[in-house]
């Protein structure tokens, strides 16, 4: 299995608080967190030491320090290959324009909504399996249950609005999330959803 | 000498330039005129010369008390003036062996002196009247030999061209240098007064955009903070093991996040008071709708308002109530129904705002529903209400209806 395939994501925020409940949120849905960092050089020590390497980097513009978010993303992109994905309450015109040099995937605005976060990730992993041109080994194969909860996914619906949703428990959500990538034999749901894309 | 001109013409704080310099002109004529008087009666000129130089003295002299004590300076007193040098410059005139005289200089000397101190309109009349003077005279002269009263001897014709073309380039000289010294002053003040405007101009720009500035900060703490204390909820809510605790911190970040998207709003939309209901509205019930993990599309949105930009003052309360009710709406009125769906609506009428929330759901239950008069959600639906001054009605058909007329 590809160390890429399993999702990993760099959370830079230094509101601890807010990094965290981003980070549950995330890990929740199965992403695995390859660390919080709330300045640059925290960000960039944890991308030279990760056994996993962040594929995707949710990133605060106004952060502690010398080097402010737009730099770090640009930095991160250049030296690992991020995509970067920004959470700030900034939204004026001149932090835009510096923001938008990095090219991030997303840009999302604080405060946010879970869904808009979950979106922005899936968005950001779709743009990287794209790039490296990810196939599947053979056709999904997903059951009719286990199809509308992937599309559901694939639309920034945590498991736990899909469990309120169909009426059953969250636990049964991941359950069959787990079940799906097993049987076809993908490492992350993004994955998933981008083969699933592909195909229709 | 400054202390003389001062006396004499007055200072600039209560007399304008013009008035300043018609008080000089007026005493130096008159000075003029009892020199004059003096010069031709010694000099043994026609006695009727020094009956005009002392017409003269006293003219100028009654003028340069009202001017310069009475403060009695319009276009009339220039006119005056003018009218009176006309006759008496005139009659002069013959006296002193017509154009041989130097008459013509003084006239023209006066010309300048009344061009520069009388207003815009008038000077074309001046000019008219001084030069048509001359010309007059000319005339005059011409087809009436006999009224010439030609120079005693060649001594006299000299003294009184002496003293005249003395007198005349003289005196204009000092009024066209207190003019140019006049001027220049103006435009030093004007200068300095320019100047002193653009740094007043800057500093006010600087100080909005400091002022911009820190409510933009400000702003960003809010959303920060809001930021926080959601995160906070649902880092708290995931730690919960009761679920009706559970339920209550969820319901509560959905509180602290409809509040939280109004301030979102704000900045983006550049304008720091207000906030356009309709995309807010838009944003709120879709977020709504995928947190019970429902499709935006089940909740149909209307608005029709004149302007949709509104105060955060009762776009907050009208986003709690919203809230609160499409939040009952997905939680208790949807089992078992097939297509469901929302509508909201925000009208305007002609003396209230309508706000409607209606499902096609099961209707009414009780005692768990948001309808039953203790619980949180409705006590909170009261309250905001009020707070705007509203009234809320409810109808069953078999969905639930809520409307609410708001007359804040």
């Amino acid at each position: 299995m590809m160390m890429k395939e399993s999702a990993a994501i760099l959370i830079v925020e230094d509101e601890l608080i807010t990094a965290e409940s981003i980070a549950e949120l995330l890990a929740e849905e199965e992403y695995t967190i390859a660390g919080i960092a709330k300045d640059a050089p925290a960000a960039l020590r944890i991308c030279h030491q990760a056994a996993i390497l962040p594929q995707v980097v949710i990133c605060d513009i106004n952060i502690k320090g010398e080097v402010k978010g737009t730099a770090l993303a640009r930095q991160l992109k250049e030296l690992f290959g991020c995509e970067i994905i920004f959470l700030t309450a900034y939204a004026d015109t001149r932090t835009l324009q510096a923001a938008f040099e990095a090219e991030p995937v997303m840009y999302v605005v604080k405060p946010y909504r879970d869904t808009q976060l979950l979106v922005a990730v899936q968005m950001a992993f779709h743009k990287i399996f794209k790039k490296e041109n990810l196939a599947g080994s053979s056709a999904l194969t997903l059951t009719e249950r286990e199809k509308e909860i992937a599309q559901l996914v694939a639309g920034g619906f945590s498991s736990k609005q899909i469990a309120r949703k169909l009426n059953i428990s969250a636990e049964t959500v991941k359950t069959h999330r787990r079940r799906m990538l097993q049987k076809n034999n993908i490492s992350s749901f993004p994955h998933l959803v981008y083969l699933m894309n592909k195909e229709a | 000498m400054k202390r003389i001109y001062l006396y004499i013409a007055g200072n600039d704080a209560s007399f304008s330039f013009e008035h300043r310099v018609f008080n000089l002109s007026s005493f130096i004529i008159t000075l003029f005129c009892i020199q004059g008087t003096l010069f031709n009666y010694f000099l043994g000129l026609h006695l009727f010369t020094v009956w005009l130089a002392i017409a003269g003295t006293l003219v100028s002299a009654v003028l340069f008390y009202l001017s310069r004590l009475r403060k009695w300076f319009t276009p009339a007193t220039i006119f005056i003036y003018v009218g009176i040098t006309m006759l008496a410059l005139g009659g002069m005139h013959f006296f002193n062996g017509a154009s041989s005289s130097p008459v013509f200089y003084l006239i023209i000397m006066l010309q300048n002196i009344f061009l520069l101190i009388a207003q815009r309109k008038h000077q074309l009349l001046i000019y008219g009247l001084l030069a048509g003077t001359i010309m007059l005279l000319l005339v005059l002269e011409y087809f009436f030999p006999g009224w010439t009263v030609p120079y005693a001897s060649p001594e006299e014709r000299m003294v009184d061209h002496i003293t005249t073309l003395a007198y005349s380039p003289f005196f204009t000289m000092v009024i066209i240098m207190l003019f140019r010294r006049s001027y220049d002053r103006e435009q030093k003040i004007v200068l300095q007064q320019k100047q002193k405007l653009e740094e007043a101009y800057r500093i006010t720009t600087e100080k909005n955009e400091y002022i911009e500035s820190l409510i933009r900060e400000l702003h960003h703490r809010v959303k920060n903070n809001l930021q926080i204390v959601s995160s906070l909820l649902s880092l708290q809510s995931n730690r919960v093991a009761d679920d009706k605790a559970r339920l209550a911190l969820e319901e509560g970040k959905t509180r602290v996040d409809a509040m939280a998207m109004i301030h979102q709003k704000l900045y983006m939309d550049n304008e720091l008071a207000s906030v356009n209901i309709e995309e807010y509205l838009g944003h709120l019930s879709a977020s709504l709708a995928n947190s019970f993990g429902y499709d935006a599309q089940h909740v149909h949105m209307q608005v029709q308002l004149s302007n949709r930009s509104m105060d955060i003052d009762l776009a907050i309360p009208i986003g709690l109530i919203v809230n609160e009710l499409i939040t009952n709406a997905f939680k208790h009125a949807f089992q078992g129904v097939a297509q469901p769906a929302i509508k909201l609506t925000l009208l305007e009428q002609p003396d209230h705002l309508e706000l409607t929330v209606a499902d096609n759901g099961r209707g009414l239950r009780l005692p768990e529903g948001l309808e039953s008069p203790g619980s949180f959600g409705m006590k909170l639906v009261q309250t905001l209400v009020e707070q705007v001054n509203g009234a809320m009605t409810v109808r069953q058909h078999p969905g639930t209806t809520y409307t609410i007329e708001i007359r804040a």
